[in-house]
């Protein structure tokens, strides 16, 4: 029986295949594609703080890394209560509230762009009393995440005996942009 | 009793007609009978027209205000979001792409086959007129130390707002969403109207920002961000059957009569 299946099956297929080159070739229609594509990296906020302390006076500069975004920046100084600050002051600073000291033109924040910097504000340190010895240790900055949107730079003054800390702290947030997305728009601080 | 018959000689005799024949059908394809007086030998030509099509950009303040006919053809890896293309003459001058900025993206299709007829009369066959879709991907990659590209499944693509001109936002755009093929990655848009040689179509892209929400999360620092535009086209003359077969079955776009010649 399978010896009879097997020897109908071969012409069978021998049949099949040859109608099977009698079909008429595939067609097809026109088509037609392209492609492109681009892109690129984006940037994260990095800043830093320098700061100096020379002859009572604290100056403080916000640099703002060259692979960094477009920021905002506001500073504030801590300064111990029985020494006390004649005056801070400095070029497109203006004062805030609660202390801040703002970088910004009227109403205006200035955008600083990376790879520049505020102009220096200045603290000048009083003391109250006739301080014989006023040295300071190099100032030590701290930062949050490599100063991605803040840090701290502290002088220790050392006069009478008595160690001070004068602190300055700076926040910076990315600059953002109203709806449009174009005009700037001005940051909101967490306080 | 079937056994003896295929086992008789009869059986033997049919097989060999059918080889026979097999061979027939195999061989009267391939040979001819030769004519017994050569003729004179007579050329002819056939040209056959081929259908073609680009992405078009402009990109940036500075291009933005060029024509849609005088858009830059872009193709392959890197033409599109050239920086010193997308990035000059902004209120704000940075080197990289500012977040949370709006950036003049404008991108579009042209049918680049040129028209053959100069008289501006139809000659049908020859003109090859297309229907065309478009397909974008965006999303998230970075680059690992070896240079290599490796995609950022972590990255949310609703970041890179790419905005789409199409009749959901404006009725009178024939630009139409396939909102079945729709993901975070990926749009398709199919174009509502004939594109003839050398003409383009309506842009199918106006702007590009990063969403600023983006630096609340680490992962996307140094990350970049891919554009990718896929344009295909289809002949229009028996319309409805070659979309049928080049891009499956779907109502996107309603053929119109003179179509279907």
């Amino acid at each position: 029986m399978k010896n009879l299946k097997l020897r109908l099956a071969a012409p069978a297929l021998a049949v099949a295949l040859g109608l099977g080159l009698t079909a008429a070739p595939a067609l097809a229609y026109f088509t037609a594609s392209d492609e492109a594509n681009g892109g690129m990296v984006i940037k994260w906020p990095d800043t830093d703080i320098t700061d100096d302390f020379d002859g009572g006076k604290k100056t403080a500069v916000i640099y703002n890394d060259e692979d960094s975004v477009p920021m905002y920046i506001r500073a504030k100084f801590f300064i111990p209560n029985n020494i006390t600050a004649s005056s801070i002051a400095g070029e497109g600073w203006v004062e805030g509230a609660n202390g801040w000291y703002e970088y910004r033109d009227g109403d205006t924040w200035t955008i600083v762009m990376p790879g520049e910097h505020t102009q220096p504000i200045v603290a000048q340190i009083k003391f109250p009393f006739e301080a014989s010895e006023v040295g300071s240790s190099p100032t030590s900055t701290t930062g949050d995440e490599g100063g991605e949107t803040g840090g701290t730079s502290i002088t220790k003054i050392e006069a009478n005996g008595t160690e001070y800390n004068v602190v300055v702290v700076y926040e910076a947030l990315p600059v953002t942009f109203e709806a449009d997305g174009e005009t700037p728009a001005a940051p909101v601080w967490n306080s | 009793m079937l056994k003896n018959l295929l086992r008789s000689p009869l059986a033997t005799i049919g097989l060999f007609v059918v080889a026979a024949v097999l061979i027939g059908f195999g061989g009267i394809n391939a040979v001819r009978a030769a004519p017994s007086i050569p003729s004179t030998w007579f050329g002819a030509q056939v040209e056959l027209d081929d259908i073609d099509v680009a992405l078009t950009e402009r990109c940036g303040k500075t291009e933005a205000s060029v024509s849609n006919e005088d858009a830059r053809p872009v193709h392959g890896k890197g033409a599109l979001l050239q920086k010193e293309l997308l990035l000059a003459d902004q209120s704000i001058e940075s080197g990289d792409i500012v977040i949370g900025k709006k950036y003049d993206e404008i991108l579009g299709v042209r049918n680049t086959k040129n028209s053959l007829n100069n008289d501006g009369g139809d000659d049908g066959e020859r003109i090859i007129k297309e229907y065309v879709r478009v397909t974008v991907y965006k999303y998230w990659v970075r680059i690992d130390e070896n240079g290599n590209e490796v995609k950022a499944t972590d990255l949310d693509p609703d970041y890179i707002n790419l905005h789409f001109v199409t009749d959901n936002d404006d009725p009178s755009s024939k630009w139409s969403e396939d909102d079945s093929a729709h993901t975070s990655e990926r749009t398709v848009l199919y174009y509502a109207d004939i594109v003839n040689p050398s003409e383009s179509t309506e842009p199918f892209t106006d702007t590009l920002s990063i969403d600023s929400d983006v630096l609340k999360h680490d992962e996307y620092k140094d990350a970049t961000f891919r554009i990718e535009a896929v344009v295909d086209a289809v002949q229009t003359h028996n319309g409805s059957e070659a979309m049928m077969s080049a891009w499956g079955n779907n109502s996107m776009i309603t053929v119109g009569a003179d179509s279907e010649q």
